[in-house]
């Protein structure tokens, strides 16, 4: 492939031509792709560990009265597998993303800060190792739900500490993700590469870095006052002491609500290169999209008390956190008027990539209007702590994050590996996904309607029969992600076709310019952008 | 279409029953919109019996038809593009990325949408949080894991356990028609009366909350919140704690008896005289047997969810209290624990229970399973603990 | 946008230095908010600190995004 020039790029590699092997290569790498490799999969990882508490959790609830697990254990299972979804798979998994393709994207040769990239990935996996460990301390892993309110959370055992801890190495590890990734972006770029001919992965990955330096420290300092109130004798959160339950919501909430973004914007990014790619058609209304990226991200920021619409705020605060949430439908609505003007009289054909970022088009969609749905003040007093916010946020962070990561993953795999996945076994993936993620999450609006509260381990008779159809789609849904593995094996060993630089015939972005697999270095002479 | 809790109740599950679901999960939309539901089935929001309750009700029947409208004009765009637009029809892509008159139309029209939704909510809010002039004020104090009701200008109260035997939740007994949202004292309220709701939380945060009345209130320690309802129909309504409280979040029910007036002014009176009743002397004292069997209440209403029926505790998470070492030491120090509670564990304090209470359910414990120190705790020793504090 | 070859060696000396001033300028901002947040606690009024923190965010976000649109 002639995007590469040979004769220098060759040279250029036998001067730092030491690569150590096995394990060695991986801890010590400072490579983008090493290191996106292994945020991949260690995302895919915990995905599986979240997963099978997902799924103890669902055979718990397969029918009413206490089968599997005690109550105790049951609300450590909810907990950390918000936590471990949220911390351990979404969020690495983009950094995964962001790690491959932002340097390919906009012509740079690596990250800005090499070295710290690889301080960030290696920070993960000893916090993953605490919060999974966690459930081995005396008094079991942390009870209190992922959103760890006090006073609850001040009640816990030391499980609560790993916790905390944990949060705050992830935390740390995102901030310096994100710095890394600010800097690649603004300084790095090809000549030519100005800020509105950046592709959208690129852009969505810059706010959302943006939204983790604002919001990661806010976390942190909220789990910081849970631990000094815990053991050092503060009342943040202590009534008896003067402090306030409640402002830790306000806190946590602060980081929670853009956390939302965090989770949700990267993945508007990757949907955003494989519609155009896919329709054979630019993306319609590229500097509307980055406005209402813009948009999302700072509305992002005073929506927090949303969550909080039964703790009892004044009217006042009602009112405007209800019209402030409203409006987020706003920038929305016009990303998802942007992606379907952009298939509108394209050329379409749906390889696994398009069928995922369809599907995320048609589910984000639905979680948008539940979404709006919990905007309204007065409806969210019956459905708020429902499982219709269960599968509302389902809707959005599974149909819409984790589809997103799927299309992106099958979309760049053979770049990645030099290997074309298997079409067939991707759309087994995507079609047994898609059918199994409704019959999973569907039924939890009816669940949530009729009042069934989430984070309960047992439940009135009437509940029965659609928590018995969610947990037969969880099943289906868990097994059905074997199938992923099996392909992403398969491209890894090299078993199919061999791919192309530029497999898709509507793909336009620099990484397709470069060979597959990418090579170990590329663009050590930034490229040229017309 | 609306299936309640308080109406028809499905009978003993079968596989029958779960494969109706699973065909009804696929047409669920369909069965939404035309109203058509499955009798098992729950789908909708519970049947409101106060003003705003169905204020909330009308709103998402409202809500629910401007999203249908938008999800079918949305996704026919879509799937006619799907259909028509692709590559093995033979369709050529169209080069077109920008058109700025679409793209103010499709900012300029939801935002109108959301106005007309504003509008009708804004009214709602502004009615739920009016507390002015009620008629009735409670307060409810959600505790580890209870409900207690004080009724404010009638000076009594008491607290509301599940009712649920443990042998129904452990599967060893066939379920009954209220598992799970059946308590031992419910609360009574008036037709057709303001009933202002004062909600407070002794230990953590829970959630107080009756669907039919669209009433849904956090309960934070240290602070009082209000709301109110005015129910508007007779019956008996259910819900649960929606706050998550730890262990035994899933199995603290609400329940409310909504009377006709004259049964509440019945009600209320034999209140008031059980109140009179039992309003025990401090100073009397009692035969051990008498504390015991008092204290057996006590200990399987609220201790029996951590330290078990047996006393044996969960190994690792609860202590015994079958030969104890504190069970079976002085007197004096169990009390003080028992009032205090237990800083760091999930031991809270105890001390909202009565003296006799307390003293019944020492001399429970003192007196069972492995334990025999034969001596009763007396009330006026717990008295003389809660002074020293 | 397809790839010119032609394009020459960066500055690596330069590069770094630019690379390092914005990193310390986003690490900056991380420390001011972790800092912020625990402060505004201190200062006893949660609407007010709140708001000041949520201003200082807002302001930032725009700050930040208008610079970076002019490059």
């Amino acid at each position: 492939m002639s995007a590469i020039p040979h004769d220098h790029a060759a040279d250029h590699h036998d001067d730092h031509g030491y690569h150590p092997t096995g394990i060695m290569r991986w801890l010590t790498t400072t490579n983008h792709k090493d290191i996106g490799t292994l945020y991949l999969l260690f995302s895919l990882t915990m995905f599986f560990v979240g997963g099978c508490m997902a799924l103890t959790i669902r055979a718990e609830l397969f029918q009413p009265g206490m089968q599997i697990v005690h109550p105790e254990f049951f609300n450590s299972l909810t907990t950390l597998h918000g936590l471990i979804m949220i911390f351990g798979a979404i969020m690495p998994a983009a950094v995964g993303f962001a790690n491959w393709q932002v340097p390919l994207m906009i012509g740079a040769p690596d990250m800005a800060f090499a070295r710290m990239n690889n301080w960030s990935f290696w920070l993960l996996p000893p916090a993953a190792i605490m919060l999974v460990g966690s459930f081995f301390v005396p008094g079991g892993a942390a009870a209190g739900g992922w959103t760890l309110y006090p006073p609850l959370s001040v009640q816990a055992g030391m499980g609560m500490d790993l916790t905390i801890f944990a949060i705050h190495i992830m935390g740390a590890s995102s901030i310096m993700g994100s710095i890394n990734i600010i800097t690649t972006i603004l300084n790095m770029r090809a000549p030519g590469m100005t800020m509105m001919k950046m592709p959208l992965f690129v852009w969505t990955w810059l706010i959302t870095a943006y939204l983790l330096i604002a919001v990661m420290p806010v976390l942190a300092g909220s789990v910081t006052m849970l631990l000094t109130d815990r053991h050092f004798g503060t009342s943040f959160f202590n009534a008896a002491g003067g402090g306030d339950p409640v402002l830790f919501q306000h806190v946590f909430w602060f980081f929670g609500h853009p956390e939302v973004y965090i989770m949700i914007l990267p993945s508007f990014g990757i949907v955003s290169q494989i519609i155009p790619t896919f329709a054979r058609k630019p993306l319609f209304g590229y500097a509307s999209m980055v406005y209402a990226v813009a948009s999302i991200a700072i509305l992002s920021f005073i929506v927090w008390a949303h969550h909080m619409f039964t703790v009892g705020m004044p009217a006042a605060g009602l009112l405007f956190f209800m019209y402030a949430t409203m409006l987020i439908a706003v920038p929305t609505g016009v990303k998802v008027f942007n992606w379907l003007a952009t298939m509108w009289r394209g050329s379409m054909t749906f390889e696994t990539p398009m069928l995922f970022s369809v599907g995320f088009l048609f589910l984000f969609t639905m979680g948008g209007f539940t979404g709006l749905v919990l905007a309204l003040t007065p409806i969210d007093i019956q459905l708020q702590d429902t499982y219709y916010v269960v599968a509302h946020f389902h809707y959005v962070l599974v149909a819409g994050s984790l589809f997103a990561f799927f299309g992106g993953a099958y979309y760049w795999l053979p770049k990645w590996t030099g290997t074309m996945y298997n079409e067939k076994l991707g759309q087994w993936h995507f079609w047994c996904s898609m059918i199994f993620f409704n019959i999973t999450f569907f039924p939890m609006h009816f669940l949530g309607v009729a009042g069934m509260p989430r984070r309960i381990p047992d439940y009135a008779q009437q509940f029965t029969d659609w928590n018995m159809v969610a947990t037969v789609g969880a099943f289906g849904f868990g097994l059905s992600q074997l199938i992923f593995v099996v392909a992403l094996i398969k491209c890894i060993r090299g078993d199919g076709a061999k791919a192309p630089a530029k497999p898709w015939e509507g793909a336009d972005t620099l990484e397709w310019t470069v060979p597959s697999p990418a090579p170990h270095h590329t663009f050590e002479t930034p490229p040229h952008v017309a | 279409m609306v299936r309640n809790r308080g109406g028809r109740r499905a009978p003993a599950r079968t596989v029958v029953a779960s494969s109706t679901g699973n065909s009804a999960a696929v047409t669920g939309i369909a069965a939404l919109a035309s109203g058509a539901a499955n009798a098992a089935l729950v789908f909708d929001l519970q049947p409101p019996v106060t003003p705003i309750a169905q204020q909330m009700y009308d709103l998402n029947v409202l809500i629910f038809w401007i999203c249908v409208v938008i999800f079918c004009a949305v996704f026919g765009v879509m799937f006619y593009s799907i259909f028509k637009h692709r590559k093995s029809v033979g369709h050529k892509a169209a080069q077109f990325h920008e058109n700025t008159t679409v793209e103010i139309v499709w900012t300029v029209i939801p935002f109108l949408i959301l106005l007309g939704m504003a509008w009708p909510a804004t009214k709602t809010i502004l009615a739920m949080k009016d507390t002015s002039g009620p008629d009735i004020t409670i307060k409810v104090t959600g505790y580890q894991w209870k409900w207690g009701y004080d009724y404010l200008q009638d000076g009594f109260g008491f607290y509301s356990n599940l009712a649920t035997p443990l042998a129904q939740i452990e599967n060893r007994e066939p379920k009954g028609e209220h598992y799970l949202l059946e308590v031992d004292r419910p609360m009574v309220v008036p037709i057709g009366a303001k009933v202002r709701m004062l909600v407070t939380a002794g230990d953590v945060l829970h959630s107080w909350s009756v669907p039919a009345f669209g009433v849904k209130q956090d309960a934070i320690p240290g602070f009082v919140r209000d709301t109110w309802f005015k129910a508007e129909k007779l019956g008996t309504y259910r819900g649960q704690c929606s706050e998550l409280c730890g262990k035994e979040h899933g199995f603290m029910p609400v329940v409310v008896e909504v009377k006709s007036k004259e049964d509440y002014a019945a009600w209320v009176a034999t209140q008031k005289a059980k109140v009179a009743a039992a309003a025990d002397d401090p100073a009397k004292v009692w035969t051990e047997a008498d504390l015991a069997a008092k204290g057996a209440v006590v200990y399987a209403a609220n201790c029996a969810a951590c330290h078990q029926a047996n006393g044996k505790g969960l190994p690792g998470a609860f202590p015994a209290l079958d030969g104890s070492k504190i069970v079976n030491g002085p007197t004096a120090a169990q009390i003080a624990l028992v009032l205090a509670g237990k800083a760091g564990t999930a031991m809270p304090a105890w001390k909202q229970l009565s003296n006799v209470d307390i003293a019944a359910v020492i001399t429970y414990t003192r007196n069972s399973w492995g334990n025999h120190s034969g001596e009763a705790v007396q009330p006026a020793q717990v008295v003389a603990a809660r002074k020293e504090q | 946008m397809a790839a010119d070859l032609s394009g020459k060696p960066v500055d690596a000396a330069r590069l770094r230095r630019a690379n390092l001033r914005t990193a310390l300028a986003v690490g900056a901002i991380a420390v001011l908010f972790f800092v912020g947040v625990i402060a505004a606690q201190f200062v006893g009024n949660t609407a007010t600190g709140m708001s000041v923190v949520g201003a200082a965010v807002l302001l930032f976000l725009a700050f930040a995004i208008g610079r970076n649109l002019r490059k």
